[in-house]
């Protein structure tokens, strides 16, 4: 590995690691404001429960940057490269189901695994032809996937409030593949993500349904990209969960 | 799962062209040719010149239209290559003909008594004759300069396509009748 | 619906009464009622130098730039080929005395061809037996390492031909202008290109893309075949297919450029030799004036039509194939 992939490396580690560090100390930090023990707002989840959950995300999309499909100049007629036509590419936004489990390891520390399937659009905007070709978008889908696994920590509300909203944090890493179109070529990468989000339960039983909501930032090193640093997308997602 | 196979150029039956030119422009052509024909190949045969150091193919061709020059019933001109017995000798970039094709050829004399090719193949340009039309359409479009400045040759342009033999014809009279061109740049 | 398939380098065919064609493109030969790529079997191949020279350039700078030009072929990873000097000769570069040879020649019948590149086969098994190479003296040549003015680096020409020597023929990325009395190349991205840059230009000496696609496609080595793939597929016009269209793979990843031809009555076409990824496609007419420079332009060739980009990705799969490209131009 060179030094330069290296120190990339290390980055992305260290990235990870603050990412955990940080749910981790919001923990902690959420430990210590608890004031005198409180009632809690109806059975919170006992260790050892379960929630299953699954609804649509939405991903965001990326720019790849222009390309120019240059011939070399004969010197004597110019120095520039002769520019035959330009691309421009971008991977869309998609909107893409995910299902998700998770089991209480405490009432409030969960872990959970994940698997996201979704199908954005790569794009390539060709433009500005030397011969008048008109100009196309062309296209091809991606096929998607993400298998993740994270760490949430959910934040207890005072008595008083008797809300049944739950926010959280959530932090981990997952592989992501993605097929391009006809499955003739595959480009595989590791993720990152960290975010918070809201749930919301109908009722106090045991077993229950509610609502999840939750948005964060995705960061990929690999997949499908022009570049080999790493990349930065918007994620949110919304989800009916059931526990038990 | 089948095999892609890559296609390749048959040296035989298509002249490829394995040489670095110098493109001349076609009033240029037609300004050094010595004999300018519509013919169709009656004959074709290779022969050892040199000293039997080269094999050239001499064609014969029955002349159709005669645009300048001299011009017998038949002409006679001469390729590089050919085959003799077992054995073929090809120059990438010379031309390769067959009995019954057609072509206007560009022509020069030289210092030998069979002229050649303008440019070994430059001065070509095979008619395709269409039997169920009767249409005769020359392939390779003209190209010649409007004015004295360089002018880029855009793939795709609408104005330059194949012509019919008539209007080739056509253009090959009237840069007969204009002064010849300059030499190009790039000798 | 793409397919994985195994992209063989080497022998292709010609349909069309033989008339076959390739951007890169590579030479064959008829042997009976087949066509064989025509390459060198054995190696190395074995070459001599005239001991003459021109006028700037002596037989010793002459046969010091061949060898340069041999070794940047022979520097292709991707293709197993090797060739050997085998010394000084007074015979010129003529056919039939069963050894190759590069040397100056002046060739008056041949005014406007800098160089050209000959073969001897034998039609039997269509085995090379020799080829020559000869530099026209009707024209000033240089062997500088920065080039010349008013001269033509014979390093770069010779790299050119010796791309024929391979088996390679030629190659139509390039684009040119017209000037009163002649053409000349505006700019080329394959060393193949039939027409030669400038006096005094040495941007020839370094290959491209294309060419090393071109000569891996013929000697590749095994790495090669698992490591790169191809695309093929068909030009329609009207539902018909188009004959001598050029197909260009633009791939926006590596920025690289591969050509290739429709050969085929129905229009088909491959372009071998590229990076696994991502390409879009766009088709031209070679109506350039220079369609003899590539194929016999009886056979069918259509240049009555747009140029105009593929609508769709296409993705090249590694060590595989993919098929079945359809692309459709309209008439001008």
């Amino acid at each position: 590995m060179s030094l330069a992939r290296g120190v990339a490396a290390t980055v992305r580690h260290a990235a990870c690691v603050g990412a955990l560090g940080g749910t981790l100390g919001m923990m902690a930090a959420d430990a210590q404001i608890r004031s005198p023990p409180q009632r809690p707002i109806g059975p919170t989840p006992r260790a050892g429960s379960w929630e299953i959950g699954g609804g649509p995300a939405f991903v965001g999309g990326y720019d790849l940057g222009s390309a120019s499909a240059d011939l070399s100049r004969n010197s004597t007629t110019d120095t520039n490269p002769f520019t035959l036509f330009v691309t421009d590419s971008n991977v869309t936004p998609a909107w893409s189901p995910f299902g998700r489990v998770a089991y209480y390891v405490s009432p409030k520390l969960a872990v959970e695994g994940g698997v996201r399937f979704g199908r954005p659009v790569y794009q390539i905007d060709l433009s500005g032809d030397a011969e008048s070709a008109p100009d196309v978008v062309a296209e091809e889908t991606l096929d998607q996937y993400l298998f993740d696994a994270s760490v949430v920590w959910h934040f207890s509300r005072p008595p008083a409030s008797r809300s049944r909203i739950v926010p959280f944090v959530y932090g981990g890493a997952g592989y992501l593949r993605e097929l391009h179109e006809a499955q003739e070529l595959v480009e595989t990468g590791i993720e990152y993500h960290a975010g918070a989000g809201i749930k919301y339960w109908f009722g106090n039983a045991p077993r229950r349904f509610g609502f999840r909501g939750d948005g964060g930032l995705s960061v990929r090193d690999g997949g499908f990209d022009f570049d080999e640093g790493l990349r930065i997308v918007p994620v949110a997602g919304v989800s009916l969960v059931f526990l038990f | 799962m089948g095999r892609v196979l890559p296609f390749v150029v048959c040296l035989l039956a298509a002249p490829v062209s394995a040489t670095v030119l110098i493109p001349a422009e076609f009033r240029e052509i037609v300004a050094g040719s010595d004999i300018i024909a519509h013919a169709r190949v009656v004959d074709v045969r290779a022969e050892w010149v040199d000293g039997r150091r080269q094999i050239n193919t001499v064609v014969t061709a029955e002349v159709l239209t005669g645009y300048k020059g001299k011009v017998e019933r038949t002409i006679s001109f001469k390729v590089p290559g050919g085959q003799i017995g077992r054995y073929r000798s090809v120059m990438v970039g010379a031309p390769v003909f067959r009995r019954g094709e057609e072509a206007v050829l560009f022509l020069q004399s030289g210092s030998s008594e069979t002229p050649h090719i303008f440019g070994v193949n430059q001065g070509l340009y095979r008619v395709r004759y269409n039997r169920r039309t009767g249409r005769r359409l020359v392939v390779s479009p003209v190209l010649i300069a409007s004015g004295e400045g360089p002018e880029r040759v855009v793939r795709g342009s609408a104005s330059r396509r194949s012509l019919e033999l008539d209007a080739f014809g056509a253009q090959v009279r009237a840069a007969m009748a204009l002064p010849a061109a300059r030499q190009s740049e790039s000798r | 619906m793409t397919r994985r398939q195994r992209v063989v380098a080497a022998v292709a065919l010609i349909v069309l009464a033989g008339v076959p064609l390739s951007a890169y493109l590579k030479l064959g030969s008829r042997v009976g009622a087949r066509t064989v790529t025509l390459q060198w079997r054995d190696f190395p191949a074995r070459y001599f130098v005239t001991d003459a020279g021109v006028d700037g350039v002596s037989a010793q700078q002459f046969q010091t730039a061949i060898a340069r030009a041999f070794s940047t072929w022979e520097a292709v990873e991707t293709a197993n080929l090797s060739t050997e000097f085998a010394g000084f000769t007074a015979a010129t570069p003529r056919v039939g005395d069963s050894i190759s040879v590069l040397g100056f020649l002046g060739r008056s019948d041949q005014s406007r061809t800098l160089a050209a590149t000959s073969f001897f086969i034998d039609t039997v098994d269509g085995r090379i037996l020799e080829s020559d190479i000869y530099f026209n003296t009707t024209f000033g040549w240089s062997t500088s390492e920065s080039g010349t003015s008013g001269r033509f680096d014979l390093e770069s020409i010779a790299v050119h031909e010796i791309g024929h020597f391979f088996g390679l023929s030629h190659s139509a990325l390039g684009e040119t202008e017209l000037l009163s009395g002649g053409r000349r190349v505006i700019a080329a991205e394959s060393v193949m290109f039939p027409i030669a840059f400038s006096a005094g230009n040495t941007a020839d000496r370094t290959l491209k893309p294309d060419d090393i696609a071109g000569l891996s496609d013929i000697y590749g080595t095994s790495a090669f075949s698992r490591q790169f793939g191809s695309i093929s597929g068909r030009v329609t016009k009207n539902g018909t297919g188009v004959i001598g269209a050029h197909v260009i793979a633009f791939n926006p990843r590596t920025t690289r450029l591969v050509g290739g031809f429709t050969l085929t009555s129905d229009g088909g076409f491959v372009i071998a030799g590229l990076d696994p990824g991502p390409y879009v496609l766009r088709v031209e007419p070679l109506d350039d004036g220079d369609i003899e420079s590539f194929f016999d332009s009886s056979f069918g060739v259509d240049v009555d039509f747009n140029v105009k980009f593929h609508e769709r990705i296409v993705v090249v799969p590694r060590g595989g194939g993919t098929s079945n490209i359809q692309i459709r131009v309209t008439p001008k």
